[in-house]
């Protein structure tokens, strides 16, 4: 698993102001666009732009992707081969249909890392499933390079792609956003939730980020900062539930069950699965900042 | 249907915004907008010259100075006349419009 992914804060790499105040916003990560948002004649900028960026500003610790243009376009190849010279070590693929598109790119991105004496295999990927083809083939993604560290579904090209109108596809979204957060844990990579384009319409935002952690989903994509506080509100774990896998965790060590056996605390059966749970919420908790590294959980 | 496509081809040849119409040597990048800097370039100029047009000039002229020579050092170009029409931009926003600048201009060339 990567680093911790509650919220993807999407902002054009094309204006100058927001790859200095994104940061502000504090969600745990941010993807800077060189694609849709960003005008045809504008591409070359944007890519400059936040080249220049990466150099200048310490994100600290607020993971920085771009989405890159496609490859089969003039550009695609180009942002890779800049960015990655400039320090980008996380890329977003877009429309990822089937495996020959991550070979693609990380064949590209071996020759890149060599050519600027960065580490082999130090850029990672995250891939972004849009396309009922995407969603077909989304296994053989997951699994085409260790390079992957999550695979995010969009739903606006999707249901573009089935015809149906994003706000009536609550129905029709469930398989494909079931299917991807399947296969992420089966691969053991993050699975990102689309976009919430209406953001005047909290009360839908709220409900869908429910759906997208009970789902399996470890985030979701904000196109607004207004969005983010509602998602980290979501997806971190209540007092309760951390004191409690802190518990286990902690019985699992003593006892040395953390690979096989059983124990009980307060009546309740641990086993693997309850302490790979209490795991994944210490996790998240320490991500939030519920738990220090001090705190040696 | 067919007015639609003949939009589109229309659209299509447009010349990009950062070309001067005289047809010269002069390229732009970057915007009007806060936080941003417009930069002019003249590869047909004679020498070096750089302008800086700012209200922060007396405090940052030099730093936005400083920032474009290292672009122009780092593409080796001693022969361009830029203008810097700033609007607030950080030094890594000027070092970006004026290599994106130099590049549209060489392109072309």
């Amino acid at each position: 698993m990567s680093n911790l992914c509650r919220t993807l804060l999407f902002c054009p790499a094309s204006n100058p102001k927001l790859l200095f105040t994104a940061p502000i916003y504090q969600a745990d990560g941010i993807i800077f666009d060189l694609e849709d948002s960003v005008r045809y004649d504008e591409k070359d900028a944007a890519r400059e732009l936040l080249a220049e960026a990466l150099k200048s500003i310490e994100y600290d610790s607020c993971e920085v992707f771009a989405r890159i243009n496609p490859l089969d376009t003039e550009f695609g190849e180009e942002d890779v081969r800049v960015l990655v010279a400039a320090g980008l070590r996380r890329i977003r693929l877009p429309m990822t249909q089937c495996s020959d598109d991550v070979d693609r790119l990380c064949k590209l991105l071996d020759q890149v890392e060599d050519d600027f004496g960065v580490e082999r295999g130090s850029t990672r990927v995250q891939c972004a499933i849009e396309t009922p083809l995407g969603v077909h083939n989304v296994y053989e993604i997951a699994k085409a390079s260790e390079r992957i560290v999550s695979i995010s579904f969009g739903a606006e090209d999707y249901t573009r792609s089935l015809g149906i109108e994003r706000k009536d596809a609550a129905e029709a979204l469930l398989y494909p956003r079931s299917r991807i957060t399947s296969v992420a844990a089966l691969a053991g990579i993050d699975a990102i939730d689309t976009v919430w384009s209406d953001i005047s319409d909290m009360d839908g935002f709220r409900s869908e980020v429910l759906q997208a952690k009970n789902l399996g989903f470890a985030g979701k994509a904000c196109i607004h900062p207004s969005q983010i506080e509602v998602v980290h509100d979501v997806f971190t774990p209540d007092k309760e539930s951390v004191q409690q896998s802190v518990e286990i965790m902690q019985i699992a060590k003593d006892l040395d069950i953390e690979k096989g056996g059983v124990a009980l605390l307060k009546g309740k059966m641990i086993d693997i699965p309850v302490i790979d749970k209490a795991r994944r919420i210490v996790r998240l908790a320490k991500g939030a900042g519920l738990i220090k590294e001090s705190d040696n959980v | 249907m067919y007015r639609q496509t003949v939009a589109y081809a229309e659209i299509r040849s447009i010349r990009p915004w950062w070309k001067d119409e005289d047809e010269s040597m002069k390229y732009k990048c970057g915007s009007q907008r806060s936080s941003d800097a417009l930069v002019t370039v003249d590869l047909e100029h004679e020498g070096l010259q750089i302008d800086v047009n700012s209200k922060l000039e007396k405090m940052f002229g030099k730093l936005m100075e400083q920032a474009c020579m290292d672009v122009l050092n780092e593409m080796k170009i001693s022969k361009v006349h830029v203008i810097v029409d700033d609007y607030g931009a950080l030094d890594f926003v000027i070092r970006a419009r004026l290599r994106t600048a130099l590049k549209r201009a060489q392109s072309a060339v």
